[in-house]
């Protein structure tokens, strides 16, 4: 027995000696970032890596798109080098690919490339903005030539484009997975299973030499919680965060030596009803009774707390032609009972529904504040959470009446351009009838969205589309919110363009010029 | 023996099969489909049907189950994850090693530490040594896994910064989870050894061995010991099954890359094929430790070896006896 | 029975000591000081279950979001959690759903386990063999996964998660109780009830079931200890109990967030249900203890 642990004891010290043995070293030479996200990156797959986590920022890095766009609605171009519209109608479109745009290994990226990751895009059924493109007219002119036909115009085309990723069409999806061939400013050294994601700089990139950082590390975490806390000791450069707490935090200075950097994205969070599957939500009153009974303000400033704005309008504030300030609905209690009362529903005969959400960030802490307000003017709403599939499968199937819906980016004003998807399930597309059996306000959107009218005209459609939304109660806004980074002040002044349809850093963009510090 | 052992592995195929049916008919009744996940929100119905028939998600359930089998005997292969695109044989063999490494060190120590400190509070039964090992022990067993893990997380790794907060990227990132992991089973087993030295003690021929002049030292290490061991190899080989098969818990917390985590993440994504196969590893080993476990029983008790060398009508007696112990 | 009642009545006048089995037992446990204190703390855990809404002065779900994150005061002795909730009052609550939850699972688990036990037990032969098999299949699955994947397949809620901790948990209590039917079979009184000529489920209900339940009693201590625990660990992974339905290992999962900044929502929560597996386990112990005669403690 005594040999047995004797020989057990040696056993266990020689695992210990080997795992010692085999630190794993990430030095390199010349300045090395460190990168903390939330989420890890299961693949590099463009279409699968996602734009959340750590697979959002390597996706950015490692791929180019055409173009992105700024804030305020400023081109940028990146893979291209100009785009042209042929016609009025706009239902055509020649780009130009940079002559020196080259994927990682040297070769050149070439209109047959786009062509093949638009139809990659297509066939993934992932970005919708891809179906309107006519493939079987549009052309190939020359090697950085691409001329595009649609089928019909759509209003945000291009700002629908920047959000592709230019991937190689000799990649098939394993080697993207995996090792693919980079269209952007870096390109991969290291990624795998419980390692930490190594970028190098991709001498081929046609900025490279501005690029600030020669290696870059990201490393997921299974939670931002996890994430945080190895900020606090001292992992990370950079940390992605979204929750408050950690936000705030950081800005209370609990976290020394690191500060807080705002990116200007806008995410916008609000709710919406689905009007044609649930008949009792069509009652104009039920849907106002539930936007008056809520304190909005309240719920917003203390569930997601100072680092959001709440959210004043139907539609994405960042989809700047489009947008109107409708203002908040009034906290009114009184109000949403007489609303109750006109369609019938009082004490003993209440208003009724149940939901389901996913039980993480802000939307489960909101459903439960609504509920308590909800149940003051004698509306019950029953909670039922579950995971986050669960919850996107009902929704998608078109089983929930009321939906914790999130739009990011400027290329789709609030999901109301998806009305013209005749199976899209987000229920923007049940945006139904301002009057039973009237399809003005969809009608509406549609025109907006695919006629050629002057951007005079169209920004006059969508303002009528918001007031219309706004005065008929279809979704109930919450909040605005931006991309916030925690930074540690020893990586020096640096200034992260993020791009306006996603929130993460463009690590291409990083220059050494001093910023403001918020 | 050997035919025991052969026997006995192959009866491994119809436990695994087993295993494997009844989780498929779980997620098979379950209405999420993994294609709509995937495809997003724009998806249209064809497209989610066209998905769902490339993955054969559409077709009868015997024809689903009997593919996954023959995939396996004809190809090796367990199939492709709907969610990341990789073959799961990979992604499981990937992360498997970080979740052994933790689970035969959490199990190793924890019966290192635990059969010693049951013997000593046996033989010291009722002094204060025997209480406050008991009580250590009791405490162990009634803290819940995740407690524990945020507790050394905050303390050591963010107060003290003595140990990484996740991963493994060095050696110290191993700690916390084999502690994690190791904390239970040293109370199960401490509390075992205990009570089953205990109840060999009790018996005539211990007295007999002391009555002889045997030192107390031989009377515990030697026949006590030797005879109280069969309970103790049970609650030491469930030990090892469990920690091999990866804790959800602390590999969730840790962000472990191991076998618990990817069982976790196909879970919750859908990722139907991916919990399969996982499922199919973790039962494997579990059986495969079971085993091992019934051999050193063997090897430890000679009338055990001579039931499992015995066959036939004698068999069959030896194992309704067996059954009752 | 005119015996026995005799019997008590002298005891009760202290005139004869009782020696029955259970008053043996009874006493045995009650020199175990661990295991009584334990016992009379998971009487006050039911209490409190079940007078919840009478001993706190709020409602569970009454939020006041600018009161959110305070410490215990005078108000609210536990504080208040990220909805301006009483942590007491949710930590009361909690009582009852943890409880409510176990007791079903176990129920459930225990009602299946003893009939299909039973039945192996008893038969034997093909039967016996058949059941068994599957009883192994069902053992290989690590009990987490297992529960995991069913609580994901029927959604979340207290009666999915009993049903689906109840029934992960069926297998090894299925091997128990086969273990005792075994050795009971063979007993005298058995045959003798055969002899008498009573039919098969007649013995299985009347002789066979009791004499089980013993040994099962201390399994279902122990393993109602460990259903809240596995209730706790499945809530913190998001299935489970779901907020705003109060329950320790939900509270312990959001509390955690707060740790550093925001002691009480983890603390409370968390020391209820370590104190509560403490006193399943030692309860359990000691009735196991007092059950064996060898057993000297």
């Amino acid at each position: 027995m005594k040999r047995l642990c004797k020989i057990l004891a040696v056993i266990l010290g020689a695992v210990l000696l080997v795992g010692a043995l085999n630190l794993q070293q990430t030095k390199a030479a010349g300045k090395t970032l460190y990168i903390g996200a939330g989420y890890e990156a299961q693949s590099l797959d463009p279409l699968v890596a996602g734009v959340s986590g750590a697979g959002g920022i390597i996706s950015n890095a490692i791929y180019g798109s055409l173009w992105t766009y700024t804030a305020d609605g400023k081109v940028n171009f990146e893979v291209a080098e100009s785009y042209e519209w042929m016609n009025d109608m706009k239902t055509e479109i020649v780009i130009k690919i940079r002559e020196d745009a080259k994927f990682s290994d040297g070769s050149d990226i070439t209109a047959n490339d786009v062509m093949a990751t638009f139809l990659r895009n297509l066939n993934s059924g992932m970005f919708f903005y891809v179906m309107s493109i006519d493939f079987q007219n549009s052309t190939i002119v020359d090697d950085k030539t691409l001329d595009l036909k649609l089928s019909m115009p759509f209003a945000t085309f291009t700002e629908g484009l920047s959000l592709v990723k230019i991937s190689s069409a000799a990649d098939d999806d394993a080697k993207l997975a995996a090792d693919p061939r980079c269209s952007g400013a870096y390109k991969v050294e290291q990624f795998g299973t419980g390692l930490d994601t190594v970028l190098v700089k991709n001498e081929y990139y046609y900025d490279a030499d501005k690029l600030v950082y020669d290696q870059v590390n990201i490393t997921g975490n299974g939670n931002e919680n996890t994430a945080f806390l190895n900020f606090q000791a001292g992992e990370y450069d950079i940390l992605t965060l979204n929750d408050d707490k950690n936000i705030i935090s950081v800005r209370n200075g609990n976290v020394p030596g690191t500060h807080i950097q705002v990116g200007d994205i806008q995410d916008f969070a609000y709710i919406c009803l689905n009007t044609t599957d649930f008949p009792e939500f069509a009652d104009k009153n039920v849907r106002g009774a539930i936007a008056h009974a809520v304190d909005w303000e309240t719920i917003v400033r203390e569930i997601c707390g100072e680092t959001v704005s709440i959210a004043t309008s139907g539609l994405l504030p960042s989809a700047n032609w489009a947008y109107k300030d409708e203002g908040i609905y009034e906290y009114n209690p009184e109000l949403a009972k007489e609303m109750l009362a006109a369609s019938g529903y009082d004490a003993e005969h209440p208003f009724e529904f149940s939901i389901s959400y996913k039980n993480a960030g802000f939307d489960g802490k909101i459903a439960e504040a609504m509920q308590a307000y909800l149940k003051e003017v004698g509306i019950v709403m029953n909670l039922s959470p579950g995971d986050a599939a669960t919850v996107q499968s009902m929704n998608q199937a078109n089983q929930l009446p009321l939906v914790f819906a999130e739009a990011m980016g400027a290329q789709d004003p609030g999901g109301l351009t998806n009305s013209r998807m005749s199976n899209v399930p987000i229920n923007s597309a049940h945006f139904g009838a301002v009057d039973e059996g009237d399809t003005y306000l969809q009608d509406l959107v549609d025109e907006a969205t695919v006629s050629t009218a002057d951007q005079e005209t169209r920004t006059a459609m969508f303002h009528e589309a918001q007031d219309l939304i706004h005065d008929y109660y279809y979704c109930y806004p919450l909040y605005e919110k931006k991309a916030y980074f925690a930074a540690a002040d020893s990586i020096g002044d640096f200034s992260c363009a993020v791009d306006a349809n996603s929130g993460f850093l463009h690590l291409e963009n990083f220059k050494t010029d001093k910023v403001e510090v918020q | 023996m050997i035919r025991y052992i052969i026997r006995r592995l192959f009866l491994l195929i119809p436990i695994l099969i087993g295993t494997v049916v009844i989780v498929f008919t779980i997620n098979f009744f379950s209405d999420i489909s993994p294609a709509r996940l995937v495809l997003g929100p724009t998806a249209t119905e064809e497209q989610v049907e066209a998905k769902e028939d490339e993955w054969g998600l559409n077709d009868p359930y015997l024809v689903q189950l009997g593919r996954y089998f023959w995939r396996i005997v004809s190809q090796g292969s367990l199939g492709t994850s709907y969610i990341y695109n990789q073959p799961v044989l990979k992604m499981i063999m990937d992360r498997l090693p970080n979740t052994l490494i933790i689970g035969l060190l959490a199990a190793t120590l924890s019966v290192m530490i635990g059969i010693p400190l049951g013997i000593l509070a046996a033989i010291k039964q009722n002094t204060a040594l025997d209480y406050i090992a008991t009580f250590l022990a009791i405490l162990c067993g009634a803290i819940p896994p995740f407690v524990l893990c945020i507790l050394m997380q905050l303390v050591l790794a963010v107060r003290l910064h003595w140990l990484p907060v996740s991963g493994i990227r060095s050696w110290l990132g191993y700690i916390m989870p084999i502690i994690a992991c190791g904390v239970m089973p040293v109370a199960m087993t401490c509390r075992m050894t205990r009570s089953s030295m205990l109840e060999t003690i009790r018996q005539d021929y211990i007295r007999t061995a002391r009555a002889k002049g045997l030192k107390e030292g031989t009377v515990i290490w030697k026949h006590a010991l030797k005879n109280a061991l069969i309970p103790i190899i049970t609650v030491v080989g469930m030990t090892y099954a469990m920690s091999l098969c990866g804790s959800i818990i602390s590999e969730a917390i840790f962000n472990i890359p191991g076998l618990g985590n990817l069982m976790n993440s196909s879970i919750s994504q859908k990722d139907y094929i991916t919990n399969l196969g996982c499922v199919l590893v973790a039962a494997f080993i579990m059986s495969f430790v079971t085993l091992i476990t019934d051999l050193i029983y063997a090897a430890v008790d000679p009338r055990i070896k001579a039931q499992y060398a015995a066959t036939g009508k004698r068999a069959r007696t030896y194992k309704r006896k067996e059954a009752a112990v | 029975m005119k015996r026995w009642l005799e019997t008590r009545k002298l005891a009760r006048k202290g005139e004869i000591r009782s020696v029955g089995k259970f008053s043996l037992m009874v006493r045995r446990f009650c020199r175990n000081k661990a295991a009584v204190a334990s016992l009379v703390f998971i009487l006050l855990l039911i209490l409190i279950a079940v007078f919840a809404d009478v001993l706190t002065p709020y409602d569970y779900d009454a939020q006041n979001l600018s009161e959110k994150l305070r410490q215990p005061s005078a108000a609210h002795w536990f504080g208040t959690d990220d909805f301006g909730r009483d942590i007491l009052t949710r930590v009361f609550v909690g009582t009852r759903v943890s409880l409510l939850v176990s007791i079903l699972a176990v129920g459930i688990s225990t009602v299946f386990a003893l009939v299909i036990g039973s039945i192996a037990g008893y038969f034997g032969g093909a039967v016996d063999n058949v059941i068994m098999r599957i009883t192994d299949i069902f053992m290989a699955l690590p009990g987490m996964l297992f529960a995991m994947t069913v609580s994901a397949a029927l959604g979340t809620g207290i009666w999915n998660t009993a049903i689906a901790l109840g029934f992960t948990s069926i297998a090894p209590i299925v091997r128990q109780v086969r273990a005792s039917i075994l050795l009971l079979k063979d007993q005298e009184f058995i045959e003798a009830s055969k002899a008498f000529g009573s039919g098969n489920t007649v013995i299985i209900v009347r002789h066979v079931i009791p004499n089980a339940f013993a040994p099962l009693i201390v399994q279902i201590a122990l393993r109602l200890g460990d259903t809240i625990m596995a209730i706790s660990g499945l809530s913190f992974l998001g299935l489970g109990v779901q907020p705003p339905t109060p329950e320790w290992g939900n509270m312990v999962s959001v509390g955690k967030d707060y740790m550093s900044e925001f002691l009480p929502l983890i603390l409370f929560p968390g020391i209820f249900v370590i104190l509560t597996m403490l006193a399943f386990n030692l309860l359990g112990d000691g009735m196991r203890d007092a059950m064996d005669p060898r057993m000297k403690r």
